[in-house]
């Protein structure tokens, strides 16, 4: 509040109202003591033009004591309320405002003014200060029932203004991505991007805009745009008030927004999820939208669309994270604490992403807290979290730290059982973030990303991986129209194996991605009906693809380092959003990227015709640094239009393409830590996608359930599979190993999501087939004879079902249900007898499925105190995991032991583990 | 990766559980061409079976009635091995050329006609040493140490045939013959049982700067394990495999022995270098290697052990009263009881057979020739 009025007094001194002005007079004089709150004010009404509006109910008994000489009102309010959960704000009619909940801003036809002295100098000088001041000041708009005014000029001149700025949470400040900002009653509209930013143009006059967001109160204004001019708005955070909850649903992105196949997840609807052990867990929420699956239930990998573990980018404030798993890929490598929301791009793909086939997986960390010093944490069975954020210069600059660490270490000693006494499993994961206000017009962003995991099972070899990441961006806003952002960014991801066991045999091996990458991207609204995205990107890949060495003095490992590879991919992207018609728009985009392989490496080359093997290789050629050894550029389609058929209803159609450079060459059903990543090169051709893909959206019930279904098609070239027995590590001549395939994939998908209410959650039903195809000429013993099979993760039925119900503010009750087709597997068809021992007969790949999955969660959150000032907010979460104790089997697999063939059923989570987490914020 | 299951399903609490053997159909006939051509003093014995389907109940379907001829590369003489009549097909010392190359040619009774590819002889190295080594978590393992100074092996595999005496909880002395009871004239309380290696035991140098292998697994006892409460005794068989010989077993390890970890491969059938030579699709299993094998045979007392403590069987004492049933009753089948001695003229003290007599274990009486 302090903090507001500040604000209010410096733009006093700039926004020349007289009227402003004599409120500043305005004293109170007297001895208040030992009064209630009714009686001051009725004694302060009685002595200034000040008029008090509040709910008699909550402040009638509320004691005051205090005298006052000569101070302003704004100050005595402010010792007033001190240490009550009441906030006041006070009009330029004199209006005093007193209210419990949450901090929203309030001023009427002023707002935060940019304090930058060479801009109030300038305004100064000019003669049309006024003007101009009106047409550059950022409106702060916060209350609802307001008129609020943008710009100068005359409202009757006709034509079209843009009104732009930020939308940011109330509480924190943080930006808030992709709300919706609509002209209420109609189809126009737009959605903030990923720094809370909008830009809107309309017919000069007055509107009445509608604000929608998860998770957030919705906010109406109301304005007069004169001519182009910010204004930013500050949603309250949805916090059901006491007694009376009045919820206005216009919920209306599903139905009103031209993306497809894309859904949002904020980490208050994460944290509902019951997750395993009780840690909250991005990627498996994302597990439950359709279209999602994963090949194992203890795997984050995720497969969209009949997409593999690698056709996904995931991005972490815009860091590619290439193993987003802790712990064997039970837990996902993101702090919940950290993160803001998930946004999961799987059909219509915004051109400024590419570089991977099926989705992108775009995760958001929260900025700080640019208010006040905050933080929050958990403590769970197994991990322990806390993050720290704040403002470092008033409200200009922010951070936000935060860590994750485990136990585990721990557990596994004090287990004293001979088969994990040498075992280790530890992993850590740390974030920051830095955002810096500079002046009204740029923001820096800088954000860096630590994770890493290590386990040694058995006494014998240790495993270690870990994700590095950092990158700054610089956002800047030209005018009210165009937007850019610079971003420059450093990724790395790393894994080793060491084993000392053997003291001749000891060895570490290593492999690394090193990418650097810097983007430019731009948005620029022309006229009323275009948008228009563009801008440049270049990624510079630095793989070290192995590096064996001997890990010991008496080792005797032979040191062998694969040759370096890297590549330099590029892409120029343009997109526009025409809005052709109140209820048909279309986003047509092309991207077209660009991809070298770069020296210096060494490529061999094949008797044409004959399989690629080594006793194939005629020739090698060395490619000296820096040239480009092989160059394939791709243009990338992205089209995808929305008709409105009602206000609540309407249907999307999409096409895209997309091509992918890098490859995770991985023979292994889940994602293993030890999977290595392959740039294209000469023999591995980049994998190219394409998608078609038919929605229909509806909205019921005043728009507070969302129903969409969504039907697709894919087709995916050059799709690496792998010969049986192939090696990938440390092979120089990985062409040799793998076999090219094609694939494909359709399905339908139906969601039923209601946002709102006691009751809230989501159903989503897929069905769907992904099927692949050896279609190599070269390849000698084509899988499955060349026949098409379904992939590892084909799995036709998918449901699940998401439900939490409030039954009061303090207990709420989380459900989550899980159906699946099992998996396909390759099951043996018999026996025979060779070197000793029965051994198993295999056939054809993935003709055989293991029985259904079934899984049902609970989970009980009880919260503490609802009180405002308290010193920290805790929470506590009991759940079960996998209630009904199902052993669903991962796989089913049958191994020789003492010479006999036997059979095993595998489950990963056997059994009921029920969890407790306490979870605090301050 | 194997080892991830266990830690999994510790953190877990998932497990593996015995799940029924696959009912699919369509696994029977396949050749299977077993075993290891030696190529010096060595007896040869290469066993042709067919694959069953899991349904089949039976034993393992041998094929007999083939001609199998071992045939050098440069023509020369061929070798015939004989067929003994139970699908092994066998050789005294074939004593073959060092530096030719051989194939097997195998043409069935039924006519159907297979080859292998031409192999090297790759002779052994001798075996440096067997050791073993109790680590302190109560666990003992017996390696094999080798090395080839020329640096020409490389990839080596082994075979053993393992034998342990035991003995039974109570000395037996009377044995029931008919209706009476007979003092025995051979005890049954000392037993050496024998049981040749299931596991597929490979190992390679070919990343390391010499050829050596430093340890290599041969067998893994964990505490308790009977087989070394009282004496033990190991004789390793080493091979040399070509390159590829060692791919094909190392594939054949892991689509059989090394399966259920989270992160293994698709299981699929290795392809051996045995074709059919009109179908040259058509799986046959196995792979043919002609080496000299080295072998040794080393003793483990349970003396020589830390601790290797022994556990007690179940094995609780009865009495067989003569004045109510007769010998037979008490001890004739389906009885598997065994008398040990008198108590008394019409008392005798007897036990379940396993606790009184050392061949229900599955051993023999006879102790081996090498025993010390």
């Amino acid at each position: 509040m302090r903090h507001f009025l500040r604000l209010a007094c410096l733009l006093l001194t700039l926004t020349i109202t007289a009227r402003a002005g004599a409120q500043r007079l305005e004293t109170i004089t007297g001895d208040f003591r030992g009064i209630r709150f009714p009686e001051f004010v009725t004694r302060v009404e009685a002595s200034t033009d000040f008029r008090f509006y509040y709910i008699p109910s909550a402040l009638d008994t509320m004691p005051v004591s205090l005298t006052a000489n000569n101070s302003p009102l704004d100050s005595v309010l402010e010792e007033v309320l001190d240490n009550t959960p009441f906030r006041f704000a006070i009009d330029s009619l004199k209006r005093v405002f007193v209210w419990q909940g949450s901090p929203i801003q309030t001023r009427l036809a002023a707002g935060y003014y940019g304090k930058s002295d060479t801009v109030r100098r300038r305004l100064a000088r000019r003669d049309n200060a006024l003007a101009e001041n009106q047409s550059r000041r950022i409106l702060h708009a916060a209350v609802d029932n307001r008129l609020y005014t943008i710009g100068s000029g005359n409202a009757t001149e006709g034509g079209r203004v843009t009104v732009a700025g930020y939308i940011r949470d109330a509480a924190s400040e943080e930006p808030v991505i992709g709300a919706a900002v609509q002209l209420e009653n109609t189809k126009t509209g737009t959605s903030t991007d990923q720094y809370g930013f909008y830009s809107l143009t309309l017919s000069r006059g007055r509107h009445t805009l509608r604000i929608t967001s998860v998770g957030m109160q919705d906010v109406t204004r109301h304005v007069l745009l004169l001519s182009d001019g910010r204004m930013d708005v500050d949603m309250p955070e949805f916090v059901p008030i006491l007694k009376t909850v009045v919820v206005d649903a216009s919920k209306t992105v599903n139905v009103q927004s031209t993306r497809m196949g894309f859904q949002k997840l904020d980490i208050a609807t994460i944290k509902q999820v019951p997750a395993v052990l009780g840690e909250p867990d991005v990627l498996r929420v994302v597990l439950t939208l359709p279209g999602v699956t994963s090949a194992s239930e203890g795997s984050t990998g995720l497969n969209v669309r009949g997409g593999a573990a690698d056709q996904n980018l995931v991005l972490f404030n815009d860091a590619t994270i290439y193993n987003p798993s802790h712990f064997f890929g039970f837990f996902t490598a993101f702090n919940p604490d950290a993160v803001k929301d998930v946004q999961l791009y799987k059909s219509s793909i915004p051109e400024r992403y590419g570089g991977r086939l099926a989705s992108v997986l775009d995760v958001t960390g929260k900025e700080g807290n640019k208010k006040k010093f905050s933080g929050s944490g958990g403590v769970g069975p197994l991990d322990a979290r806390l993050t720290l954020e704040g403002p470092i210069d008033s409200n200009k600059v922010s951070y936000l730290v935060s860590g994750r660490t485990t136990y585990s270490n721990w557990i596994l000693r004090s287990l004293n059982n001979r088969d994990y006494a040498d075992s280790r499993a530890n992993f850590y994961d740390v974030n920051a973030h830095i955002s810096a206000a500079l002046g009204t017009r740029n923001t820096i962003y800088v954000t860096g990303y630590l994770s890493h995991d290590g386990f040694r099972l058995d006494g014998d070899t240790t495993y270690t991986y870990g994700n590095r990441n950092a990158n700054i961006k610089w956002k800047h806003l030209f005018g009210s129209r165009t937007t850019s952002t610079v971003t420059a960014a450093y990724d790395h991801y790393q894994f080793g194996i060491a084993s000392q066991a053997n003291e001749v045999n000891a060895y570490s091996f290593k492999f690394s991605i090193t990418q650097w990458s810097g983007r430019l991207d731009f948005t620029t609204r022309v006229g009323t009906k275009h948008t228009l995205d563009y801008g440049l990107n270049a990624v510079r890949y630095g793989l070290q693809p192995g590096n064996m060495q001997p890990d010991s003095k008496s080792s005797l490992v032979l040191p062998v380092t694969v040759s370096q590879e890297q590549a330099l991919e590029s892409a120029a992207y343009l997109g526009d959003h025409f809005i052709i018609s109140p209820s048909l728009t279309i986003d047509a985009g092309l991207r077209y990227s660009l991809y070298e392989y770069l020296g210096p490496h060494q490529e061999y080359t094949y008797a044409a015709g004959l399989p690629r093997q080594t006793d194939n290789i005629t020739d090698s050629t060395t490619y000296g640094a820096g040239s480009a050894i092989k160059r394939y550029s791709y243009p990338e389609v992205r089209i995808s239009g929305r008709l409105v058929l009602s206000p609540n209803s309407s249907i999307k159609a999409g096409f895209n393409t997309l091509a992918q450079y890098i490859h995770m060459m991985s023979n292994t059903t889940a994602i293993s830590p030890t999977d290595i990543w392959k740039l294209s090169d000469p023999y591995i051709q980049p994998e190219i996608g394409k998608q078609w893909s038919l929605g229909y959206y509806h909205n019921l019930a005043s728009n507070s359930i969302e129903v969409s279904g969504e039907v697709y098609y894919k087709q995916i070239d050059h799709y690496l599979d792998y010969k049986s027995g192939a090696v990938l590590l440390l092979n120089n001549h990985l062409e040799t190993d793998v076999i090219n395939t094609h694939g494909k994939s359709y399905g339908a998908e139906i969601m039923v999501r209601k946002t709102t209410g006691k009751l809230n959650g989501w159903i989503s039903y897929t069905w769907s087939r992904t099927r692949l195809q050896s279609d190599d000429p070269l390849a000698e013993s084509p899988v499955n004879e060349g026949r098409w099979y379904p992939s590892d993760f084909d799995k036709p039925n998918i449901l699940n079902v998401v439900g939490n119900y409030k039954f009061t503010h303090r207990i709420g009750v989380s459900l989550n249900v899980a159906y699946s087709t099992g998996r396909p597997i390759t099951l043996p068809i018999g026996e025979y007898y060779l070197g000793g021992s029965y051994r198993t007969l295999y056939s054809d790949r993935n003709q055989y499925r293991v029985p259904d999955y079934f899984r049902t969660d609970l989970a009980v959150d009880i919260e503490g105190t609802h009180r405002i000032k308290v010193f920290a907010h805790s929470s506590w979460t009991l759940g079960v995991y996998n209630l009904t104790a199902r052993k669903n089997p991962y796989s089913i697999y049958y191994s020789s032991e003492n010479g006999v063939v036997n059979g095993y059923k595998l489950s990963i989570f056997g059994t009921a583990i029920p969890f407790v987490t306490y979870n605090f914020r301050f | 990766m194997k080892r991830f299951i266990p830690i999994l399903l510790l953190v877990a609490g998932g497990c593996s559980t015995p799940y029924p053997l696959p009912s699919v159909p369509g696994g029977h006939g396949v050749l299977v061409v077993d075993g290891v051509i030696y190529a010096g003093n060595d007896s040869t014995a290469i066993r042709l079976t067919r694959s069953k389907d899991f349904s089949d109940s039976t034993t393992i379907p041998v094929e007999t009635g083939a001609h199998v001829v071992l045939e050098p590369a440069s023509g020369g003489t061929s070798y015939t091995l004989k067929d003994n009549g139970s699908g092994y097909y066998v050789s005294a010392g074939l004593n073959l050329d060092n530096s030719q190359t051989y194939r097997l040619d195998i043409t069935l009774s039924g006519g159907a006609h297979y080859q292998s590819d031409y192999v090297p002889v790759v002779p052994s190295p001798a075996i440096d040493s067997i050791n073993f080594v109790q680590s302190p978590t109560d666990r003992l393992t017996i390696f094999a140490n080798t090395h080839d100074p020329a640096g020409k092996t490389r990839y080596y595999m082994w075979r053993y045939v393992e034998t342990y005496e035991y003995h039974s909880f109570y000395a037996s002395l009377y044995k029931a013959v008919g209706d009476t009871l007979l003092p025995r004239d051979t005890s049954v309380e000392v037993c050496y049982r024998s049981i040749a290696s299931t596991d597929i035991l490979i190992a390679s140098s070919a990343g390391l700067t010499a050829d050596q292998i430093h340890e290599a697994p041969i067998e893994i006892f964990y505490n308790n394990d009977m087989r070394l409460w009282i004496e033990y005794s190991t004789l390793v068989t080493q091979i040399a495999l070509t390159e590829g010989a060692y791919n094909y077993w190392q594939n054949m390890k892991a689509n059989s022995e090394n399966l259920g970890s989270i992160f293994g491969p698709q299981p699929f059938q290795a392809q051996g270098n045995i074709h059919s030579v009109s179908n040259p699709n058509e799986v046959v299993i196995g792979y043919v290697s002609i080496s000299t094998p080295a072998q040794q045979r080393i003793f483990i007392q349970n003396g020589q052990l830390t601790s290797w403590p022994v556990s007690l069987p179940n094995c609780p004492e009865e009495t067989a009263d003569l004045t109510k049933h007769g010998v037979a009753w008490y001890f004739g089948p389906p009885s598997i009881n065994v008398p040990i001695d008198y108590a008394s003229p019409t008392l005798v003290l007897m036990a379940a057979g396993d606790c009184a007599d050392c061949r229900y274990d599955g051993g023999t009486v006879i102790k081996p020739s090498y025993w010390p």
